[in-house]
């Protein structure tokens, strides 16, 4: 997905504002799929992601008459509004990865062994990311499945970098020692890494 | 953690981001139609007029509603605490004769002629 200039959102956001619906129409192409991804690799359910972008997206219609493009990027809002939106679910439980959610592979494609043990680790990493602390299970997602940079990663969560790589490395010790008994029955070891 | 301990981790981060997210029409609908009822709930709000505006052309403001106010309460205790010089105005009018003064006849003998 191309992301658009830092400032295009904002722009779109004040239209819509100001009563321009075609602005609505372009915020909803641009940014309902990015939250929507963000919102399905934290929580690795269809439903549940999909009421969490609806979410997100209903809150950035009302804040929009507010909204102080000064102060923050529209996508860095985003990011932590879903942030926390999957976490607050985390919390409460009940989760678990919906592995119809992971598409059925073309013909040519790997093998149904292959995608089961595909989907087999998606849903060992979703069960551990759940249950980190809300913090470190942000961090690690906004980092290794976001991809961002933890300058970035520390304004989305409104602290300082030094505190989002403490975040990240304990995160990553707890996934590790959650996972570790389960490398050979993921296939992990016969990987070529 | 290990070298071979963080590769698998970092190979299990890449299965996850390469799952294809998701996304359903319906859900795009679904945020367009909270977007249509906000744009609908800003547009009645700038246009319906206040409740200021609203008294302002009706009555004229709020100092002839003190008017108004005023003329009320003092109609209202008239009805009900009849002060005394309401009491002295009717007499004359409950249980007595009044005596109404004829024409004086000299005006028809004139119109007569």
């Amino acid at each position: 997905m191309i992301h658009a200039p830092p400032d295009e959102d904002a722009t779109l956001l004040a239209a819509f504002a100001r009563g321009e619906r075609t602005a609505a129409l372009a915020l909803t192409q641009r940014l309902t799929p990015r939250v929507m991804g963000q919102a399905f690799r934290m929580l690795g359910n269809r439903a549940e992601a999909e009421d969490v972008a609806q979410e997100a997206m209903m809150r950035l219609w009302q804040i929009a008459p507010d909204w102080d493009a000064e102060r923050a990027q529209v996508t860095t809002w985003l990011y932590r509004v879903v942030a926390n939106l999957c976490t607050d679910r985390l919390r409460k439980g009940g989760r678990g990865v919906a592995l119809d959610a992971i598409a059925e592979p073309e013909d040519g494609a790997p093998s149904v062994a292959a995608i089961l043990q595909t989907k087999a680790r998606v849903q060992a990493l979703q069960t551990a990311l759940a249950q980190l602390p809300a913090r470190q299970a942000q961090a690690v997602a906004l980092r290794h499945l976001e991809e961002l940079a933890n300058p970035q990663i520390a304004t989305i969560m409104q602290t300082n970098v030094r505190t989002v790589e403490s975040l990240i490395a304990r995160g990553k010790r707890t996934l590790i020692a959650r996972m570790a008994g389960r490398i050979t029955e993921l296939g992990y070891d016969d990987d070529e890494i | 953690m290990t070298k071979s301990d963080d590769d698998m981790l970092n190979a299990a981060f890449a299965d996850l981001r390469e799952t294809p997210p998701p996304a359903s029409d319906d859900l795009m609908t679904r945020v367009m139609q909270d977007a249509d009822r906000m744009l609908a709930q800003n547009l009645r709000s700038r246009v319906a007029p206040t409740f200021r505006e609203m008294l302002r052309d009706i009555i004229g403001g709020w100092p002839q509603l003190g008017g108004l106010a005023a003329a009320t309460v003092a109609g209202v205790w008239l009805g009900v605490a009849q002060p005394g010089v309401m009491r002295d105005l009717s007499v004359g009018f409950h249980d007595s004769t009044i005596e109404v003064p004829m024409l004086d006849s000299d005006i028809f003998a004139a119109l007569e002629g």
